[in-house]
């Protein structure tokens, strides 16, 4: 009795088995769910924090401070390695500190100075020279030669200073110097100099040479010393010579600014501009690569202006780059960094670091001493300045990437030898002075163009062909297609890249007006064969059993194709004629049409080639998850409306188009989310120049090549690495917000088209 | 092995001069692929009576019914030998269009299937694939197949809601409502009824016995006395044979062939 009561019971019960592998399976489902959903979190945080450097301000903190004996200093120089700076004496005389300690300064002198004291001064920090005036017009280029000692073990014990001469010019100077600058390259050098004699106030250049033999070089030789007064408006007041020693510039009490630029003939003055309409010039310095310059008024305006090549004239001309954010007062403190286009910038005891080519505002803050002079550490790791009360004070730099802010990512930046503002991506280049241009807009076009492309053409053939497979097609084609596809879709994309690349390319690049023609025939003809089909008696149509209308399809676009191959050349000779301009001779070529007659670029490798090869890659992804969705719309709705009267095509409209919308429009957004981080393809098929422009023969850099192209080169948490990373966001976050769209919008389609569960 | 039975015209009716509307003739056979399903089947169906298939599951009911219409043509690989007239024309001949075919010959289907659309726009489903847009012609004729399907009084007021609000009794007969607004002449249930509960099943057999003024109607029924209550002549099919043809009262009083009174009674089935 009781037995069967308990058997009877357990009859009732889920085996405990059962129970335990539903728990295990719950627990496994959760464990891997929640492990992915953290996988994708840890990469986004892991890209953030590679990011977030790039935008955190300049931190600066002070390091070492030391007094100085106040002896009337007028020059601040220093060491690579911001330790052992010098600060010149009126007298001519060089004190060098050591700002670990308080211990008295090394003093040096320049031998060819003898007693005499400078009258004018010049540093520059980028090549530790320094240029001396005397009362004769006499003018030395000093070396300042710091040479790094090591001990044994190759550690950096110290450092020797010395002074080195490196040219003694005559500069002619009637009167006494006030002001001096120059610049040399390997062969030539050019001074220029400011005087006050009783003639007035007179600048005078002069030129200097040398010849540079395979191992050594011969002396500076002087070549012709001449007097620019005259050419000026007004009377000189600053003077600053650059670009290689061939360019001079010169600001006068008036507030005009001359350039000259030597020619063969000599200097020549070629512009005339005022910085400021209303003000006279109280600052003008040279940025890094002594190209652009600031100017600073007395009312504490600043301008960067820049030398670039004007279309019309052919001519090299300065003009404003940008306005700088203004300082309290005029500007009493200015040093250029040199290893970027930094620079420090002061009036009174407000002083902020700017980057020129942005204008952005790294660092700014209220001293609290006065500063004298003040310059940039020459690893750009720290800050210098003599203050008024004689001190000599250093501050740890902390800005790992002040190239980079969101103007240059996603602004229009005018750079340096450009004559307009403009989205760049130039991340490497040679020369010292290169400045990376890192705007990523020209990325962000090229991502959207070679996905526009290839969803223009990858969406109308997939999409059609899942209609009519899932509509229209007999099952037993069907069955043979749709797992064609699904292989299709697994191609390795290096493999497309590579037949767009080597063999695509070149084939549609010399029959481009059959391609064209055959873009357009096909569909054509599709259209017309349906119209024709249409119209044509059921007895004829009886003939090809249902789903096998594709059958007659076959040939005619076959023929129709070949028929636009064939008459590619004519249309070619028809409308694309032009006449080369090499031989002056008329030709039938459509790539020289579109260069001449469009005036727009044509590549080999371009977005027709990527749009057709991503389109390939993406086509078998929409065609099988959109022809799923269709065929997942219930037979018996398919089957109520053809027993309603309507047409497989009206059935096809009215019903099973709008109930597999969410499922089409998912299919959509992951072939667009494939095309969007599509890489190889990209890579090998176009010639990934970073272009802003959406034309259809041009090629394009897409963020996800981009990355593949430069991580590999990018110095490890460089700005470009991380900027490459900000790149690998944006894609994260493109992706992220397609995505997100796609299923808000495939929500709020499927609950309109919902049908009974 | 049954004979093949002979269509038997009603007798004691003033219908009984009218000509079938549909004839299934020339000892009309039925394939799916290699599998026959019908076999040499010779019937009339007369205007504006209700004509009840009955028979055991799995038997041709449905594959007869979707015949009619040539709903059969959506699967693959069927083949036929004999012909169906309508109004004495072949539905088969080639000159014959299937959506016109269908649009004469409605259906509604065993189990409710309204589309995910509105009410509205179900009943109105019919006219718009045909080409009217003129919303005037539309909302009367949704209007008036509301109301010929009794449903009107129940979704006047929520004719612009979904189709798939409704009640399953209420679906299957906008169902039918959406099959009388394309005006055909005859209308095809296969089992209407079988998914729904007694009061909805009541409330169809009403409107199928309503419609039968205007329409002739073909329902395919598992229910004996549905069948019974509703329709002017029964035809019991077995094994894809017609056994027996006749007036239902007839079939159900004093059937002629032992297998249609085996099953008449419930004896199988
Ligand atoms: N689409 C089809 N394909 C192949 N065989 C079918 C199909 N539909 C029905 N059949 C077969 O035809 C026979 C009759 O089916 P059916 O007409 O649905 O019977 P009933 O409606 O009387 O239950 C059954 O044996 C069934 O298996
Ligand atoms: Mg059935």
């Amino acid at each position: 009795m009781d037995n069967r009561k308990s058997s009877q019971r357990r009859r009732f019960e889920v085996r405990p088995v059962t129970l335990r592998s539903d728990r295990i399976a719950a627990v496994a489902f959760r464990v891997g769910g929640s492990a992915i959903l953290l996988m994708v979190f840890g990469i986004l945080v892991f890209i953030v924090v590679q990011v977030f450097p790039l935008f955190q301000g300049a931190k600066v903190k002070p390091l070492h401070e030391r007094s100085v004996e106040s002896a009337g200093y007028v020059l601040l120089g220093v060491d690579e390695w911001t330790e052992f700076p010098f600060l010149m004496t009126r007298d001519g005389d060089f004190h060098f500190f050591n700002l670990n300690d308080a211990s008295p300064p090394h003093v040096l002198r320049p031998e060819a100075l003898g007693k005499a004291s400078p009258t004018a001064w010049a540093y520059h920090q980028d090549r530790e020279m320094a240029g001396l005036a005397l009362e004769t017009g006499e003018c030395l280029i000093q070396q300042v030669a710091y040479q790094p000692e090591f001990d044994e073990h190759g550690q950096r014990e110290g450092v020797r200073v010395a002074l080195e001469s490196v040219a003694s010019i005559n500069s002619g100077a009637e009167g006494v110097i006030h002001a001096l600058d120059f610049d040399q390259t390997e062969r030539q050098g050019l001074l220029a100099t400011i005087e006050s004699s009783t003639g007035g106030i007179r600048l005078r250049v002069t030129s200097y040479q040398r010849k540079v033999g395979l191992l050594s070089a011969g002396d500076w030789q002087q070549a012709d010393s001449r007097d620019l007064t005259l050419q000026l408006s007004g009377r000189p007041t600053h003077v600053l010579v650059g670009g290689h020693a061939d360019t001079m510039l010169v600001a006068d009490d008036s507030g005009v600014v001359d350039v000259f630029l030597r020619r063969t003939g000599g200097l020549e003055l070629i512009q005339s501009f005022r910085p400021f309409p209303d003000e006279k010039i109280a600052s003008m310095d040279w940025l890094a690569g002594r190209r652009s310059v600031v100017f600073g008024s007395p009312q504490g305006q600043l301008k960067l202006f820049s030398p670039a090549l004007e279309e019309a004239s052919g001519q090299v001309a300065y003009d404003l780059a940008r306005e700088l954010q203004s300082l309290p007062g005029s500007p009493t403190l200015f040093a250029a960094s040199v290893r970027n286009r930094v620079f420090l910038v002061g009036s009174g005891d407000s002083v902020s670091l700017r980057y020129g080519t942005t204008g952005a505002q790294l660092w700014r803050d209220t001293l609290p001493f006065e500063p004298r002079f003040g310059l940039i550490g020459s690893r750009y790791k720290n800050l210098l300045f003599l203050s008024e009360d004689n001190r000599l004070r250093s501050f740890a730099l902390d800005d790992p990437h002040p190239e980079a802010s969101f103007t240059g990512f996603f602004g229009k930046v005018r750079y340096e030898g450009q004559s307009e503002d403009r989205y760049i991506w130039q991340s490497t280049g040679g020369g010292d002075d290169f400045e990376p241009k890192l705007s990523l807009i020209p990325l962000i076009t090229g991502t959207l163009k070679g996905t526009l492309y290839a969803m223009l053409f990858a969406v109308p053939v997939a999409l059609t062909a899942a209609l009519y497979s899932a509509q229209f097609l007999t099952a037993r084609v069907r069955r043979v297609v749709k797992p064609a596809m699904e292989i299709m879709a697994s191609l390795p994309s290096v493999v497309l890249g590579f037949l767009a690349a080597l063999w695509l390319a070149p084939l549609i690049e010399s029959h481009i007006p059959s391609v064209l023609l055959g873009l357009v025939f096909i569909p054509l003809s599709a259209v017309m064969a349906g119209l024709v089909w249409h119209r044509l008696p059921p007895r004829l149509r009886d003939i090809l059993p249902q789903g096998c209308e594709f059958l007659p399809m076959i040939p005619l676009v076959v023929t129709v194709f070949a028929l636009g191959w064939w008459l590619g050349p004519f249309a070619e000779k028809l409308f694309f004629t032009v006449s080369d301009p090499a031989t002056g001779q008329s030709v039938a070529d459509f790539r020289l049409w579109w260069q001449e007659s469009l005036g727009m670029q044509f590549e080999q490798r371009n977005a027709l080639v990527v749009g057709f090869m991503m389109g390939f890659a993406v086509i078998p992804i929409i065609f099988t998850l959109s022809e799923d969705a269709m065929a997942n719309v219930p037979q018996s709705l398919v089957s109520g409306s053809l027993a309603l009267g309507a047409g497989r095509w009206e059935t096809a409209r009215r019903i099973v188009l709008p109930m597999a919308l969410p499922g089409i429009f998912s299919a959509l957004m992951i072939g667009l989310g494939r095309a969007v981080g599509e890489t190889m393809i990209v890579v090998m098929a176009t010639g990934n120049t970073p272009l802003t422009d959406f034309n259809l023969f041009s090629g394009m850099r897409t963020l996800a090549a981009n990355i593949a192209v430069e991580l590999p080169e990018a110095p490890f948490q460089g700005t470009l690495y991380r900027t490459l990373f900000l790149g690998a966001m944006l894609l994260f976050i493109m992706t992220f917000a397609v995505n997100t769209l796609a299923e808000i919008t495939r929500e709020r389609i499927r609950q309109r088209y919902q049908s009974t569960p | 092995m049954p004979t093949p039975v002979s269509v038997l015209a009603p007798q004691a009716s003033d219908k009984s001069e009218a000509r079938p509307i549909i004839e299934v003739k020339g000892d009309y056979s039925f394939w799916y692929g290699e599998n026959q399903v019908l076999f040499d089947l010779n019937m009339a169906i007369m205007p504006r009576q209700v004509t009840a298939l009955i028979g055991p599951s799995g038997c041709g009911k449905s594959t007869l019914i979707r015949c009619l219409n040539r709903m059969n043509d959506l699967v693959q690989e069927t083949h036929h030998s004999g012909d169906i007239l309508l109004h004495g024309k072949s539905i088969y001949d080639p000159a014959q269009e299937v959506i016109s075919l269908r649009r004469r010959i409605g259906m509604v289907f065993q189990k409710s299937n309204p589309f995910p659309k509105s009410v509205y726009e179900n009943v109105a489903y019919g006219l718009r694939v045909s080409g009217e847009k003129r919303k005037g012609v539309l909302d009367e004729a949704v209007e008036s197949s509301l109301r010929r399907a009794a449903l009107w009084d129940e979704v006047r007021d929520r004719l612009h809601t979904s189709a798939l609000s409704l009640s399953g009794g209420q679906q299957q007969r906008l169902c039918i409502a959406r099959a009388i607004a394309n005006e055909p002449e005859v209308i095809l249930m296969d089992e209407p009824c079988s998914a729904l509960d007694p009061v909805a099943t009541g409330k169809i057999e009403e409107l199928i016995h309503y419609l039968k003024r205007d329409y002739t109607i073909v329902v395919v029924t598992h229910n004996m006395q549905q069948a019974a209550r509703v329709s002017d002549r029964t035809a019991f099919l077995y094994l894809g044979r017609l056994v027996e043809y006749r007036e239902t009262e007839q079939i159900f009083m004093n059937p002629e062939d032992p297998k249609t009174e085996a099953y008449v009674s419930g004896r199988f089935g």
